[in-house]
């Protein structure tokens, strides 16, 4: 296992996590195309990032929407569409990380 | 053990039938046992480097180039994935990889992975650094001809230190690409300025004869 839940949230860090989406959203494209074998084990960490992730938003006490994370299954997910999904989660986090900063009185972590 | 001897094994097995018929495979395999003595079936930290590189070493008499150069990154690959952490950690604290290929940036982030949990790191520590290096290999990749990463492990106070060196036409938009000025074609734009924000301490130093970065991560 990947992460340990409570540690993982933790030390959560939104912009953090968004750098780290960010990232296996770009290898998952570069591994589609050129590197087959390490798909799976990118969906894999991408899974356990995910699931942090979801447990993170979870606790936000100003979370007035529900943020949709990721589909049930990573694992089955094709590549390009996972990536898909991990950029548009990172934009999100990356958002409210600059928001926290702005104002940290409105959004609390 | 015995599991992850078992589990190497048929990744081995499966790995060359993609390169060789079944009868070349057993043959090959016998062949890196005489040479080794070392039995694919009973592979340890301690004879699975010599192994592989044995095995590289007698596959490739029977390989095209083009096949060569692609077995080379999936063993490179096994090796990383499979206990090269394990053995690396072992030997020594310096651990320098060449990036020229798509195998060397996933070799790299596998074997920083491995040396992270070796040092104990906690499971979002891994990830910090396995983002940064796979960062670092990756623009490797994409705007040089080929370099080095260099992972040191250092255990009092415990930390790792990535070294990233080319030897490409340099960054000639350091301030905007620090600055968040310069926006990526295929990501957020967080490449290095994320490398930065994930590190502890991070230097950069580059000119028209390369690029030199140090990034490290406390534990």
């Amino acid at each position: 296992m990947l992460f340990d839940e409570a540690e993982a949230i933790a030390t959560f860090h939104p912009e953090e996590a968004g750098i780290m989406l960010d990232r296996l959203a770009t290898e998952l494209v570069h591994a589609d195309a050129k590197n087959p074998r390490a798909v799976s084990v990118l969906q894999e960490e991408a899974q356990q990032l995910l699931a942090c992730v979801s447990d993170w938003l979870a606790t936000r006490p100003d979370a007035d929407e529900p943020i949709n994370v990721a589909p049930q299954n990573v694992l089955s997910v094709e590549p390009l569409a996972l990536a898909e999904t991990l950029r548009g989660l990172a934009e999100t986090l990356l958002l409210l990380a600059e928001l926290a900063e702005a104002d940290s009185d409105e959004v609390v972590w | 053990m015995a599991d992850i001897a078992e589990d190497t094994e048929e990744r081995i097995r499966n790995l060359l039938r993609k390169y060789m018929p079944e009868r070349s495979v057993r043959a090959l395999l016998d062949q890196v046992r005489e040479s080794t003595g070392t039995d694919h079936r009973d592979l340890q930290p301690t004879n699975m480097s010599a192994f592989f590189v044995a095995l590289e070493k007698h596959a490739v008499t029977r390989l095209d180039r083009r096949a060569r150069a692609l077995l080379h990154g999936e063993l490179e690959f096994e090796l990383a994935t499979s206990i090269s952490g394990v053995v690396a950690v072992a030997a020594s604290a310096d651990h320098s990889m060449n990036i020229r290929s798509e195998w060397d940036v996933s070799v790299a982030r596998a074997r920083s992975r491995e040396l992270m949990n070796a040092l104990g790191a906690k499971s979002y520590e891994v990830v910090k650094v396995m983002t940064l290096v796979s960062e670092l290999a990756r623009n490797i990749v994409r705007y040089t001809s080929g370099g080095e990463i260099v992972l040191t492990a250092i255990q009092d106070p415990k930390s790792l230190i990535v070294r990233a060196r080319d030897q490409g036409p340099g960054i000639p938009n350091l301030n905007d690409v620090l600055s968040g000025r310069y926006r990526s074609t295929t990501g957020l734009g967080k490449g290095l300025i994320g490398v930065r924000r994930l590190a502890t301490s991070f230097t950069i130093h580059t000119d028209t004869s390369g690029t030199h970065i140090e990034a490290e991560v406390r534990l």
